[in-house]
Formats: C-alpha cells, sequence, structure tokens
C-alpha cells in the first residue's frame, strides 16, 4: 500500500496517483486505487470514470461496510477504483477507530499494489494513511508554497508517528510539547526532543530512535522546468537528513509538460493518451522504481524495504 | 539518528565513506546549494543563523574531505579509534593545521588513499541516468531537454558554452520550427548542444534535423503554425 500525500492541493497528487496505478497494471500486475480524499474526490475522472455508483463515502457512512463491493473498473485492464464520493457533497472523514479498521482493509484488498490519493492539508485521518502505508510518497512543486507545507505535512507525520511509538504518557506529553513550536521547555527541534525523552527514560529514547528510523518517507518533484529544480529534491532530501535525522528517499521527478494538461481534458492518465511525452516517461520511471523495489522486498526475508547500504557508520568521528 | 554536530564528514557531504574525488565535489556542490539564504528547501526549517551554522560545518567537511592529505589523517582517526585522542584535534581542525601538527614528513612518507577502481562514479540518483539510449532514437525538442535537465545543465550556461543564443536553444527545445533559422544553421545548433552534453553530435543533429524538414515539407513556407 502505497499513500501519496503533500500537504498542499494542487501538486499532483492525483496525477500521480493515476499515472502510477495505470503504469503498474499496464506492466501487468493488479492494481486498486483508492480516492481518500473525501471532500474533493477527483482521482475517477483522471482515471476516465465519469460518475462512480459508490465510493469510500460509502464505507464511512455505514452504507457499505464491504470494501470490495466499492471496487469499480476502470477502462485500463488490471486497474480497480475505490472512488471518492458520488454526487458532489463533501463527506467527513472516519473517527479513530473506524479509521484503523479501513486502513487494515485497504491493506487487505485483493491487489499486489494499492495506492492511494491523500486529500491536503495535516488531519490526522490524512496522516494515518500516510503513517499505515510502506511508502508513503511526498509530492512536491518548486515554490515556497509547496515547500512550506511538504514540510508541515512531514513534520505533522513524523511527530504523530512518534507519539504513537511511545508507550509512556510523561513521553506522549513530551512529543506533544516539540509539536507546540513556542513550548516551555526549549524542545524545537527532533533532535532536542530525543535528548529531553533519553533523559526521561533511556528505554523510550531507543523506541524513538526505532521509530526515526523505520520512517522512511520518499519525495517526488513534480513541475519541474529547470535543473535547479531537479536538484531541488536532493536539497530537500538533506534537509530530511540534518534536520529530521530522516533518511529520505528522492525517487524521482515529472517534467513540466502540457501533456498533462492535455491529457487531463482526455480524462486519461498521460502514461496511456501521451506515452512518449516527457512527463509520461518519467511517471513511469517511477512506477518502474516501485515496482523493482517491491521485487527485491518480496525478496528479502524480512519483507521490509531493503536499507540503503551504510557503509560509514562505524566508530564515532573525532570531535 | 544523530544531531548535526554528531554527523561525521562523509555523512555531512551526504556521500559514502570510499567516495572518489568528483563525489565529494558533486556531494559537496548539492548539499551546500540547500542551505544557501535563496534555497527553497532549508528556508522554512533552518532560519538564517542555523543555516550559516550548517555551510560552516559542512564547508569545513569539504575542507577536509577535499584535500587527500586531511583526509587520510581523518580516516586514520576513524579507522584507529585508540590514535582517536592523539589526533582528534588536528583532524578537527584546517587541514593546513592537521598537515603541520601530524608532521609533513610523516604524512609525506605514507601512499596516498588510492581511488577504487572498480566502482564507478554512482549518480546521485538513478534519475539522472538516461531514460533510454537506441540506436533508432527520435531526438525531439523535449528529448533534448531531457538530456540537458539529466546533467544539470542550465540553459543560461548551455547558451555560454556554446555561444548559441538562449532564445534558439529555447526554441530548439519547444520545437517552434517556424521560428528556427535555416535547417543547415539548426543543425550546428544541436551539434554543439549534443555536443556539450556528451551526446554523439551527429546522430542528435542528423535526428532533429529530419524531424525538421519533415515538418518543414509538410507545412508550407511562412504560413504561421503556432
Amino acid at each position: 500500500m502505497i499513500a501519496v500525500g503533500g500537504g498542499k492541493g494542487g501538486v499532483g497528487k492525483t496525477l500521480l496517483v493515476a499515472n502510477l496505478a495505470a503504469s503498474i497494471a499496464e506492466a501487468g500486475h493488479r492494481v486498486i486505487a483508492v480516492d481518500t480524499d473525501l471532500e474533493g474526490a477527483n482521482l475517477h475522472t483522471v482515471l476516465g470514470v465519469s460518475a462512480p455508483r459508490s465510493g469510500l463515502a460509502d464505507y464511512v457512512a455505514r452504507r457499505e461496510l464491504d470494501l470490495q463491493k466499492l471496487l469499480i473498473d476502470t477502462p485500463i485492464p488490471g486497474l480497480r477504483l475505490i472512488a471518492g464520493t458520488h454526487g458532489h457533497l463533501g463527506s467527513p472523514q472516519p473517527r479513530h477507530f473506524r479509521r484503523v479498521e479501513l486502513l487494515g482493509k485497504l491493506r487487505k484488498l485483493p491487489a499486489e499494489y494499492v495506492l492511494v490519493d491523500l486529500g491536503a492539508g495535516t488531519h490526522p485521518s490524512v496522516m494515518d494513511y500516510f503513517l499505515v502505508g510502506d511508502d508513503g510518497v511526498l509530492v512536491l512543486t518548486p515554490e515556497p508554497t509547496s515547500l512550506e507545507n511538504a514540510y508541515s505535512f512531514l513534520r505533522a507525520a513524523f511527530y504523530r508517528r512518534l507519539r504513537l511509538a511511545m508507550a509512556s504518557d510523561s513521553a506522549r506529553e513530551l512529543v506533544n510539547q516539540a509539536m507546540d513550536q513556542g513550548n516551555e521547555r526549549g524542545v524545537r527541534t527532533p533532535h532536542d526532543l530525543l535528548r529531553a525523552i533519553r533523559g526521561l527514560d533511556p528505554e523510550e529514547g531507543e523506541r524513538f530512535a526505532a521509530a526515526v528510523q523505520g520512517f522512511r518517507p520518499r519525495l517526488v518533484v513534480n513541475g519541474v522546468r529547470s535543473a535547479e529544480d531537479v536538484r531541488l529534491g536532493f536539497a530537500v532530501r538533506s534537509v530530511c537528513r540534518k534536520y529530521f535525522g530522516l533518511d529520505a528517499e528522492y525517487l524521482g521527478y515529472v517534467n513540466h509538460d502540457e501533456a498533462v494538461s492535455a491529457a487531463i481534458r482526455a480524462r486519461r492518465p498521460v502514461v496511456l493518451s501521451h506515452p512518449h511525452a516527457d512527463a509520461a516517461l518519467y511517471l513511469s520511471r517511477i512506477a518502474r522504481k516501485l515496482i523493482d523495489e517491491r521485487a527485491r522486498r518480496a525478496a528479502s526475508p524480512s519483507g521490509h524495504r531493503p536499507a540503503p547500504p551504510q557503509p560509514h557508520h562505524a566508530p564515532r568521528p573525532p570531535s | 539518528m544523530r544531531s548535526l554536530d554528531e554527523l561525521d564528514y562523509y555523512e555531512l557531504l551526504e556521500v559514502p565513506r570510499d567516495a572518489r574525488a568528483e563525489e565529494i565535489e558533486r556531494g559537496y556542490a548539492l548539499v551546500r546549494a540547500a542551505y544557501e539564504d535563496e534555497s527553497l528547501a532549508a528556508y522554512s526549517v533552518f532560519d538564517a543563523d542555523e543555516a550559516v551554522a550548517v555551510r560552516e560545518r559542512i564547508d569545513h567537511a569539504y575542507r577536509v574531505l577535499s584535500d587527500p592529505e586531511a583526509r587520510r589523517a581523518y580516516d586514520a582517526a576513524f579507522d584507529d579509534a585508540a590514535t582517536v585522542d592523539a589526533i582528534g584535534a588536528a583532524v578537527a581542525g584546517d587541514p593546513e593545521e592537521a598537515e603541520q601538527s601530524f608532521g609533513a614528513e610523516e604524512a609525506r612518507g605514507l601512499p596516498i588513499a588510492e581511488e577504487p577502481v572498480e566502482r564507478p562514479v554512482e549518480p546521485p540518483f538513478e534519475g539522472f541516468e538516461e531514460v533510454d539510449e537506441g540506436e533508432e532514437a527520435i531526438w525531439d525538442g523535449a528529448r533534448l531537454r531531457r538530456a540537458r535537465l539529466l546533467r544539470g545543465v542550465e540553459l543560461d550556461a548551455l547558451a555560454a558554452v556554446t555561444k548559441i543564443n538562449p532564445t534558439y536553444l529555447r526554441f530548439l527545445e519547444e520545437e517552434r520550427f517556424t521560428a528556427l533559422p535555416a535547417t543547415v544553421y539548426v543543425r550546428g545548433f544541436v551539434g554543439a548542444y549534443a555536443r556539450h552534453l556528451g551526446l554523439d553530435a551527429n546522430r542528435v543533429s542528423r535526428s532533429y534535423a529530419a524531424r525538421l524538414e519533415e515538418h518543414r515539407q509538410a507545412k508550407p513556407r511562412g504560413r504561421l503554425h503556432r
């Protein structure tokens, strides 16, 4: 299950989900795309499904409790869809316990790949999809607004994951305080927080470090127009390492391309409607990376995404 | 998870410990750019003073790792924890200081770390590889642009090296065929463009010119199509 988020609306989450889903399905895999953006659902349109009869909103409203009955065929072989809402009214997100249940069911859907399109913002409901997925993908565009929202998103996901990992109320309280940047204890950065939690309880410190290590968001830069935009992905990855201590992965970038708008008007993923367009080549390359990685993971005994080689962590450096 | 002060020099530059000189150069350039004042990636996370501190750490790491002798001394400290205290002070300082306190004769007596031969220079990430490089490849504007972006070359930089007006370079990429000069000139432009990117200039310019000709024959000259 791969969740695609980005904090900001309009950065290309739906574009990415639709095209990765289509591309992976075209490679012969069974794929289900899920639109969890109940307030602005339009994944179905991009995939060429005009008026979905049912959607995730039906599950949330308890009209249908079997997710499999919400599956809709798309014009693309191998790709099925759970739409967001049908009709035009937005629906509320499920509450926490229902959400946990829903996440469990999403993971069990009969497909090799479940791709989840997240709504905008950093509401806990959005964060949970992102954190439960194997490979949270963060989409950003080379604009200050997108970067600011991407970091708010990352911060929210980071602290939510850590809070869930903490066993004691006092450690959870510390995490809560760290999220409030004006806190009195001077806990400003993730490292301050780690120090504070270690001071509180070394075991919680271990759990904290493990939770950080296991969180490996992946970055996609969309709407690239220059080499500098390409380098933005490296810069964000670097900031993730140096500020959050997170080992983020730069999954790839997608060029700005008129073919994307043309494809949306044609209601088909650009990888199918304009397979030779610049954007399509980049999108299918990201899809290939995901397929390769899944194959590697299936081959590794632990079932987890293999960690990158870490050759340079031997003895402490002199300081 | 370690804080900035706890990262070693290789981690600061985000290169492997056996990084070759060019990987260190490239790592430094990428990482350094991330913390410039105008960097989109850093400003909402690090404030100006913090960014200065990060830059200083990165610069220092680069000064040591880009100097073969200072780097060797630093690596030695890594490899032999027992000597960390003895040489730590020297290594943590500037390369010049390191050399002085280390003793230049001692340093020169030892072989300089050899560059590993078997491992090719890795691209900073897979996205910098070509999408496909078939003999039959059609070189259109989008593909030229892609090749340029993959190599991290900005249009202005390319214009400066090739001495071709950046507007023409953009027209080449956008395939504004009616705005481009006669085919013979375009071939020259594309050839220079390709050569600078390390592509096969002949093959690329031939393919592009063929597209251009095809287009020009299909559309009577002088008629605007855009």
